[in-house]
């Protein structure tokens, strides 16, 4: 699988600016079928730095209902990958 | 802040500001910081963005908030500081805004031009005589004779000149069919004094009661009333009485009846001192006009546009207004005719009042609290109020201020006519 689609996007939120900023961990969407080391790969090729720890859940897809036919929204995987020290992504100063 | 001022023609300032780069970003700092307080991105609860995101986010918000915030102080510093009292808008025709970077500001105003020397003494002009010949009195009691006649029947009189005729009226177009607007009973029509239509003054002379009369009136496609307009209209007029006016004797009774007059002497006397002042009035009128004329012939000066055209603008209002209160006038209303057709007098009007400021200027000429106290209890006395509560209630009514103008041009057509070499006409 190609690294532009092992990582589906950047997550930007509360809490990931928190950890970002007090444990240099970055947020990011990948596919449901990545794996910790296709992720440390691509996050280190793509952004030229070095990936120290990478941890993954599986986000289950909420219910959702148009008045009654129920629907389901996809599961996705997260994936909070930290850097070395004195690695920084540039690219999460903004959206 | 650096500030340098330009001057261009005498009314117009040309303002280059430079605002130090610390206080750009001080000011975009805290621009940020609001936003930060109110900014809502999903992934992030309100207020809670960090603000390099909120940065990003609202670059252009931000930076336009940030602009318009140093523009504006910057503006209104920079007057200040360079002592500029504009009368227009500002035209902002350079701006130059970088984060980091000092910002440049050029803005161009208008101004009162500063007249320093006006030429305004010794100036020739005519006060007109205002003596009252003893025809204008017998003319002026004449007329109220006339304003006191009354009108008698007479039975068996055929009109004449100076008669009034009563009437009842019916109006039929070419048709047969009755126009309820030209028609009515009982309508009283002066003869021989052109009052009314020449057609009707021409059919009733020689009427006498119990006559008919007709009369025929082509109107054109564009009369006034359109109940009438292109209509050949038959007016039948049924003559009901005939009037002889009768005016009364100038006699003391008549002196009674038209006031606390004792003897018709004295109602000459009063008419005298009327019409006297009246012409003193329109004297003094014609000898300020002229000195206003050829006070502004005498001292050129640039004019600055924008006064011309707020002034301008103030009257298309108004006559806009006008026009809407009446909707034959509403049809015809043209902002631009109106506008050229007023420049001339408005440009005039700006003119004197600024040489007359320059003259309250230079010959210290100014209105004190005793002369507005002083002449509000004039006023209080007209309209029977104590001074104090008169003055409360023109307050309100905001034209103290106005009263204020008023009494300094006063004052400085005092000062003017002492300066000027007046001639008195016989």
């Amino acid at each position: 699988m190609d690294h532009r689609e092992l990582i589906v996007r950047p997550l930007l939120t509360e809490k990931g600016t928190h950890i970002k900023e007090t444990e240099n961990k970055y947020l990011f969407e990948v596919a449901v079928k990545a794996n910790k080391i296709q992720i440390k790969r691509a996050i280190e090729e793509i952004f030229d730095v070095r990936v120290k720890k990478v941890a993954t859940m599986n986000r289950l897809g909420k219910m959702k209902r148009v008045r009654i036919k129920a629907g389901r929204r996809p599961n996705w995987k997260k994936a909070i990958v930290t850097l070395a020290e004195g690695h920084t992504l540039e690219f999460f100063e903004g959206a | 802040m650096h500030v340098e001022v330009l001057q261009e023609p005498s009314w117009k300032r040309r303002i280059q500001i430079e605002v130090p780069a610390d206080q750009v970003t001080r000011e975009y700092e805290e621009i940020s910081r609001r936003f930060q307080r109110t900014a809502s991105l999903p992934g992030f609860r309100k207020g809670k963005v960090p603000r390099s995101l909120v940065q990003k986010s609202f670059a252009g918000r931000i930076r336009q908030e940030v602009v318009n915030r140093l523009l504006d102080d910057a503006y209104r510093n920079a007057i200040r500081e360079a002592d500029i009292d504009p009368i227009s808008y500002p035209t902002i025709d350079k701006l130059e805004f970088n984060l980091g970077e000092p910002m440049t500001i050029h803005a161009v105003v208008e101004v009162k031009p500063e007249i320093e020397f006006v030429d305004y003494k010794g100036v020739k002009a005519v006060r007109p005589a205002a003596a009252i010949t003893d025809d204008d009195l017998d003319q002026a009691l004449e007329n109220l004779r006339e304003r006191q006649a009354q009108f008698r029947c007479v039975e068996g009189r055929t009109a004449q000149a100076d008669d009034m005729v009563i009437v009842d009226q019916e109006a039929h177009d070419e048709t047969g069919l009755k126009i309820p607007k030209g028609s009515g009973e009982d309508l009283a029509i002066p003869v021989g004094r052109r009052l009314t239509r020449p057609e009707f003054e021409e059919a009733l002379i020689g009427a006498a009661a119990g006559d008919e009369r007709k009369v025929q009136v082509d109107f054109p496609a564009d009369a006034d009333d359109p109940a009438f307009a292109g209509k050949n209209v038959t007016f039948t007029l049924f003559v009901k009485e005939v009037k002889l006016k009768e005016l009364p004797d100038l006699d003391d009774d008549f002196a009674s009846e038209m006031g606390d007059f004792g003897t018709v002497d004295d109602l000459r006397a009063a008419v005298h001192a009327d019409l006297e002042r009246h012409a003193t009035q329109r004297a003094e009128e014609s000898l300020r006009s002229q000195l206003v004329e050829i006070l502004v012939e005498r001292n050129p000066f640039d004019l600055p546009v924008a006064m011309v055209e707020r002034y301008l603008d103030s009257v298309v209002e108004s006559s806009a207004a006008q026009s809407r209160r009446d909707p034959r006038e509403a049809a015809s209303f043209d902002p631009d005719v109106v506008r050229e057709q007023h420049r001339e007098m408005a440009q005039k009007l700006i003119r004197k009042t600024l040489l007359f400021e320059a003259i309250q200027k230079l010959e210290s000429i100014a209105v004190s609290e005793e002369d507005l106290d002083e002449h509000v209890a004039k006023i209080a006395e007209l309209n029977n109020l104590p001074p104090r509560k008169m003055r409360v209630s023109l307050e309100k009514e905001g034209k103290l201020a106005r009263l204020h103008d008023e009494l300094l041009e006063e004052k400085t057509f005092g000062v003017l006519i002492a300066l000027a070499d007046v001639a008195e006409t016989a």
